[in-house]
């Protein structure tokens, strides 16, 4: 059953464009570098003892930061292509929503990673920059 | 699934030679490549192998831009479990690899393009069996379908 769930979607993936695939990737390589997946990585065994938690909840966990760091690199490395880009621009690039970048945002401006640099047609616009 | 996908899916997996790039511990499974090579065992050409000091050292990085850069399959192998020559670095690698199948399975990519084994310096006939099956199973799930270029339908990698 699984090996024909895969077969029915490999005619997807090879319609899937590259520039797709580049954003995927991106996102992926940014949140195997971020320091908290690293951390939680390396910190399985005693998260699982210590916190008392069930392979199944470390798993989605894990799942839920890789999908948030993923979503964040992906964000910042539109940023540095662009130079400066508003929600609106960002959003109709990486086909996330505007609610779930200006999510993103606050985190991204509170670490430091972006920063405002103005307004745009009355939308605030952001740069990547190197954290403090 | 149109005739046409099928045609072009078909077209692409005909001649199809997998690029598989092998990440090898330098203790064990270099050394098992080594005997196999020594041995005269027969294995194809469609390895690519890249050693380090231990199958602990694979950061899921580096399965990412191997596939990235237009590799078909990506093999990580070390000691087996109990044999590290850093005591624990095998473990690690297997943490890792759960992780990064996991994840490139999200993303849409077939599990039999990443691959984690345990073969020890005296197993060159392992080795060989290893590539054998990998190239095999990855004649049949065909190229890398987000190979750079596969929107336009050309096929360059970088591991020529």
């Amino acid at each position: 059953m699984k090996r024909k769930l895969q077969k029915e979607r490999a005619p997807d993936l090879a319609n899937e464009t590259a520039e797709s695939f580049k954003l995927k990737m991106i996102g992926l390589s940014g949140a195997f570098k971020s320091e908290r997946v690293r951390w939680l990585i390396g910190k399985e065994n005693e998260i699982k003892t210590n916190c008392k938690m069930s392979d199944e909840a470390f798993k989605e966990l894990l799942s839920k930061t890789v999908k948030e760091e993923a979503e964040r690199s992906i964000i910042i490395s539109e940023l540095m292509n662009r130079k400066e880009g508003t929600i609106g621009e960002i959003s109709s690039k990486t086909r996330m929503s505007p609610k779930l970048i200006l999510k993103h945002m606050i985190a991204l401006l509170k670490s430091g990673y972006v920063a405002f640099v103005g307004q745009k047609e009355g939308e605030y616009l952001f740069t990547a920059q190197e954290p403090p | 699934m149109t005739d046409r996908s099928v045609d072009e899916s078909e077209k692409r997996k005909a001649g199809f030679e997998p690029k598989i790039v092998a990440i090898t511990c330098n203790f064990c499974t270099y050394a098992g490549a080594d005997l196999a090579g020594t041995s005269r065992i027969q294995y194809p050409t469609n390895v690519r192998i890249i050693r380090v000091m231990c199958s602990g050292r694979v950061d899921p990085t580096f399965v990412l831009r191997a596939l990235g850069e237009g590799a078909d399959g990506v093999l990580v192998a070390g000691c087996h479990p109990g044999d590290c020559h850093f005591l624990a670095g095998n473990e690690k690698a297997a943490r890792r690899y759960a992780i990064i199948s996991r994840m490139l399975r999200q993303i849409g990519l077939e599990r039999e393009r990443v691959r984690l084994e345990w073969i020890s310096a005296s197993e060159g006939e392992k080795f060989a069996k290893v590539i054998r099956s990998m190239v095999q199973d990855l004649k049949r799930v065909g190229p890398n379908p987000y190979n750079n270029g596969s929107a336009t339908g050309e096929r360059k990698t970088s591991f020529q």
